[in-house]
């Protein structure tokens, strides 16, 4: 399996390129196409099969029109609410998914949006707005704020520390970094122990 | 990527070095591994996917290196130039860093975090989404670099420079700055506070 990565500059978010041997590919959170993005697949010579949504904000999601007029791929979201252009399946959360003989386990994680899911593939985790370098996804409101935390609590810091984090903007790291010296996190974890 | 492949020795939570069956640390052969890694190394050409955390460099020349998704964690390094080097997706993390050069290098999506950089000079450097969260940092400079959207999260710097470095989306939340130094730098577009 390789993982690369493309920064869009429309948006300012990363896309994945998950590749297997044989030449086909998952694509998570094309927020913009663009001829870099189109180089990096083909250079590689890959086939994107699959299209991963972390969320449905446009940063994420922009580019999937113009790669559905290149690649026949599946489009995977938490829900096909929203998606009116597209056929999307919808993510079933208790059973791990097997996209381009990649297994690919998803878990909800609601609190940046209703819909955010993580994928977890091997030792990488792509957090999109929901764990990010040094800091947890923007919120609306405290409630949303206190959501997000108890949902990366649950879902996200009992996985295995050295998991690989991929965030939807911004640098990559691992959980044990962000268990470490991630603010929101250390603030939460000080009002439980008080 | 690298594999994610951890060592076979129990409580060991090391990836193993690319190749064998343990971390470098547990390896029969450590002296002679570390040399064959060293080699790769040394060889200049483009190395992508390795792993070989743990190692301890010392007055190596790594200029000119181009590095991909590489795991190079949890390492010593002294007197080390990585001058002009190209490093894309590689994991240096909780690794100390003496007297090293890192200047007109290109680093994007690569990791420092919890990293400890003494008397290191990144001048004149792309430093791109690049990950620096709970590093130390004393008597180092990042001048006249571009650090788009790289990360100093709970960071100490101490005499550390920023001068005439592009700082837009570069985040100091919740970081400890003794003797830093912006001078013409955008500090006005880093993060220096959160909002909800």
């Amino acid at each position: 399996m390789k993982i690369f990565f493309h920064f869009s500059v429309i948006g300012f978010s990363n896309t994945y390129l998950i590749g297997n041997d044989h030449g086909d590919a998952i694509l998570i959170d094309p927020g913009h196409m663009d001829i870099q993005l189109l180089d990096l697949i083909e250079s590689n010579h890959y086939y994107i099969r699959h299209i991963l949504i972390t969320h449905r904000h446009e940063s994420h999601t922009k580019g999937i029109g113009t790669l559905l007029k290149i690649y026949d791929a599946d489009i995977y979201a938490y829900s096909a609410f929203g998606f009116s252009d597209f056929s999307v399946h919808p993510i079933p959360l208790n059973q791990p998914l097997l996209l381009s003989g990649i297994p690919v386990e998803c878990r909800l994680v609601p609190g940046h949006s209703n819909d955010s899911i993580v994928f977890i593939i091997d030792k990488a985790m792509f957090t999109g707005d929901v764990l990010l370098s040094g800091r947890i996804g923007k919120t609306d409101s405290k409630l949303s704020h206190s959501l997000l935390l108890r949902s990366i609590k649950e879902q996200l810091l009992p996985l295995d520390d050295r998991m690989l984090i991929f965030p939807g903007h911004g640098a990559p790291s691992t959980l044990k970094i962000e268990k470490m010296f991630n603010e929101d996190i250390i603030e939460d974890m000080k009002h439980i122990r008080t | 990527m690298f594999d994610f492949i951890f060592c076979k020795e129990p409580d060991c939570h090391e990836f193993v070095v690319t190749g064998q069956k343990t971390c470098l640390f547990h390896a029969p052969d450590r002296d002679e591994l570390s040399q064959q890694m060293l080699d790769r190394l040394l060889n200049k050409g483009p190395i992508g996917s390795l792993s070989f955390s743990g190692m301890e460099y010392n007055g190596v020349d790594l200029t000119r290196s181009r590095l991909y998704a590489c795991n190079l964690a949890n390492s010593i390094f002294v007197d080390t130039d990585f001058s002009n080097s190209y490093l894309q997706l590689c994991f240096f993390e909780y690794s100390t860093f003496i007297r090293c050069k890192f200047s007109h290098i290109v680093s994007k999506y690569s990791v420092f975090s919890g990293s400890k950089f003494i008397d290191c000079d990144f001048s004149e450097s792309d430093l791109l989404h690049s990950n620096f969260v709970g590093v130390d940092a004393r008597h180092c400079s990042f001048d006249d670099s571009d650090l788009y959207y790289s990360d100093f999260v709970n960071a100490v710097l101490d005499d550390v420079t920023f001068r005439d470095c592009n700082l837009k989306k570069t985040d100091f939340y919740s970081s400890t700055r003794t003797q830093v130094i912006f001078k013409f730098s955008n500090f006005e577009e880093a993060i220096f506070s959160r909002e909800y």
